[in-house]
């Protein structure tokens, strides 16, 4: 087995050039699918350290019939969610409490800028301030929080302060929305998506009247502790169908959030995957193309070795080793791209988004990438390596 | 003397589009243990189909072929080439060694495909080549070394599993005359030394006088025999 490494080892020597661009063929297979395969581990990982923030006790309710949620609400203007849903929902046993939200565009002035984003109106008591700061992840980084005497207050996100404007926008500075003068109280850490980051967060009093509103754009429910989430969902639908008659509404648990999510990302990485399995299939005809050329120009020598006794599976198996070899290269060589790739993507995903997207090459890939790697080697290896041990030693021969 | 290998009625056709070619029409002939037979005959007589099928390098249409009183005409193609390993050294008019190999590592291939260890392969390499006068040149590569280097390796490389029976194809064919006299030299004590059983296949009648036996073969038929 040795020897036929070796003897394998130095036939590709032979013919670098042509060895060198077949293994890039598989190396990029390799590399493509241990990149994303981790990239898009990482991406789950942290998708599900965000849940995590969020807390697994939390309820969203949102206009729309479930059937098509968000669309059929916002098409039609039906099913809105106003102040008598959150009572209904505050009266379900088993809920902490309701937080309701509104987001809406609006028209941002400061000084003679003209600017247009995304406003929140959120409730201003404490215990919901908390909350809902603890599931958005945002911190204070300058200022202070709202607080439940301000009226015309507003809380800025890092995108507002830096970028709206020529100048950055400041604390105590004053702003206009939609054509009321509100001043800055606050500014929010950089949380990494952009949308959040171009925020402005008003009490909701003042969002009513300044985004001329009274449906709210979501419900956030907190369930207390120890209650089960999902029946408590299920008594909030039950109640809010019947106040309402009809489920116009759209209610899901964050485990249920965290599943939908967690399905998308599956989806995604699959059909990556299964592209990058396509490179990779190349890559196995490419090892196939070569070794026809090999066995067709090492015609002599099978007919030479035949003549002096080497049997058909021997024949076989030195040209098998040499293409499995080809895939066993590939596949280490395609691995450490991979990794490096996914590494990159990871600085990148901390540096720009500051989402940390901690990409893991895990063991299973890097057993399961070398194994794939090999057979896709001796796969296509193997029409030639028959081709050459069934070889008729005469015309071997006599081949010129 | 045992027959070391026996012919009956041996016949090979190849088929050629619609021709019939017949390369071989019923030879029937023995060769005795410790002889050394050269056949003779123009191009196209069908001496080297002759050669090819005495070193079950391809089965007859017709016929039987037996090597060391084994019938091999039913054999699979292992048990044929395990035959070759063990009992058959080929020579070749154009040498055929392994341009990528060292004259050590061609020497050595038959007993890498005969599961010898590894020492012993260097060792028996290594004195065999000195038995062809190259023992000082085992490192070369064949294009280093001249046309008569190069089938002496190719003499040692058939050596090498101890076989009973040489065949040798235009040993000399390729080679100048002075080399040629000297590979004749060790086919000649390949089979007055070492008692092998020596086939060649030439065409050069001067160089066919030197065996003991000549066979002359035209249009796949045996024409003469002489001592």
């Amino acid at each position: 087995m040795i020897e036929l490494l070796r003897v394998a080892l130095r036939n590709l020597m032979q013919q670098r050039a042509r060895s060198l661009l077949t293994l890039l063929g598989v190396i990029i297979g390799i590399a493509a699918i241990v990149a994303l395969v981790s990239v898009g581990e990482g991406l789950q990982y942290a998708v599900n350290e965000q849940f995590e923030k969020m807390g697994m006790d939390k309820i969203m309710v949102m206009p729309g019939s479930p059937d098509s949620p968000g669309l059929s609400g916002m098409m039609f203007g039906m099913g809105e969610l106003t102040d008598r849903d959150v009572k209904i929902i505050e009266k379900v046993g088993g809920v902490e409490m309701a937080a309701p939200m509104i987001l809406e565009s609006a028209i941002i002035e400061m000084g003679r800028e003209t600017a247009y984003t995304y406003v929140a109106g959120m409730p201003v008591e404490k215990k919901i301030m908390k909350m809902i700061e603890d599931m958005q992840g945002y911190e204070i980084r300058a200022g202070r929080d709202l607080t439940e005497s301000d009226k015309y207050a507003a809380l800025i996100g890092y995108g507002v302060e830096n970028d709206l404007f020529d100048k950055n926008v400041r604390v105590r500075d004053k702003i206009k929305i939609n054509g009321r003068t509100f001043r800055v109280v606050g500014v929010m850490e950089k949380i990494g998506s952009r949308m959040d980051d171009l925020s402005i967060i008003i009490p909701l009093e003042q969002s009513k009247e300044v985004l001329n509103k009274t449906d709210y754009f979501y419900i956030i429910v907190d369930v207390k502790n120890g209650e089960d989430v999902s029946k408590v969902a299920e008594k909030i639908k039950h109640d809010l169908k019947k106040d309402r008659n009809a489920e116009d509404f759209n209610l899901q648990t964050s485990e249920q959030l965290k599943e939908t999510a967690a399905s998308i990302l599956g989806i995604i990485q699959a059909v990556f995957v299964g592209i990058a399995a396509i490179s990779l299939v190349v890559g196995g005809i490419g090892i196939m193309n070569t070794m026809l050329m090999a066995v067709m120009e090492r015609t002599r020598e099978i007919g030479v070795m035949k003549a002096i006794g080497a049997t058909e599976k021997r024949i076989m198996s030195i040209f098998l080793v040499e293409s499995a070899l080809i895939g066993l290269l590939g596949g280490v060589l395609g691995i450490a791209l991979g990794s490096l790739v996914s590494y990159g993507v990871s600085l990148a995903a901390t540096s720009y988004t500051s989402i940390p997207i901690k990409t893991i090459v895990a063991p299973y890939l890097v057993v399961g990438a070398l194994a794939f790697s090999m057979v896709v080697g001796v796969i296509s290896g193997a029409y030639p390596a028959r081709r050459a041990a069934r070889m008729d030693p005469v015309e071997a021969l006599r081949w010129e | 003397m045992r027959n070391i290998i026996e012919l009956r009625g041996v016949s090979k056709i190849y088929q050629l589009g619609k021709v019939e070619v017949k390369a071989l029409d019923k030879v029937s002939f023995s060769i005795g243990s410790n002889d050394f037979i050269s056949i003779i005959g123009p191009s196209g007589s069908g001496k080297s189909t002759l050669l090819d099928v005495i070193g079950l390098l391809t089965k007859p249409t017709l016929g039987q072929v037996f090597v060391d009183g084994v019938v091999t005409t039913e054999m699979s193609n292992d048990q044929m080439a395990e035959i070759r390993r063990k009992k058959i050294g080929f020579i070749f008019q154009t040498f055929n060694l392994i341009p990528r190999l060292t004259a050590l590592e061609n020497v050595m291939l038959p007993m890498w495909f005969a599961g010898v260890p590894d020492s012993e392969k260097k060792e028996r390499g290594q004195q065999l080549l000195e038995l062809v006068g190259l023992g000082h040149r085992i490192n070369h590569k064949p294009n280093e070394l001249s046309g008569g280097e190069r089938q002496r390796v190719a003499i040692a490389r058939a050596l090498t599993n101890k076989p009973k029976i040489i065949l040798a194809d235009e040993p000399t064919g390729n080679i100048d005359s002075k080399s040629g006299k000297q590979i004749m030299d060790i086919l000649i004590k390949l089979y007055k030394d070492e008692k092998k059983t020596v086939v060649m296949v030439t065409h050069d009648n001067s160089l066919a006088k030197r065996a003991r036996k000549r066979i002359k073969i035209k249009d796949g038929k045996i024409i003469r025999r002489a001592k």
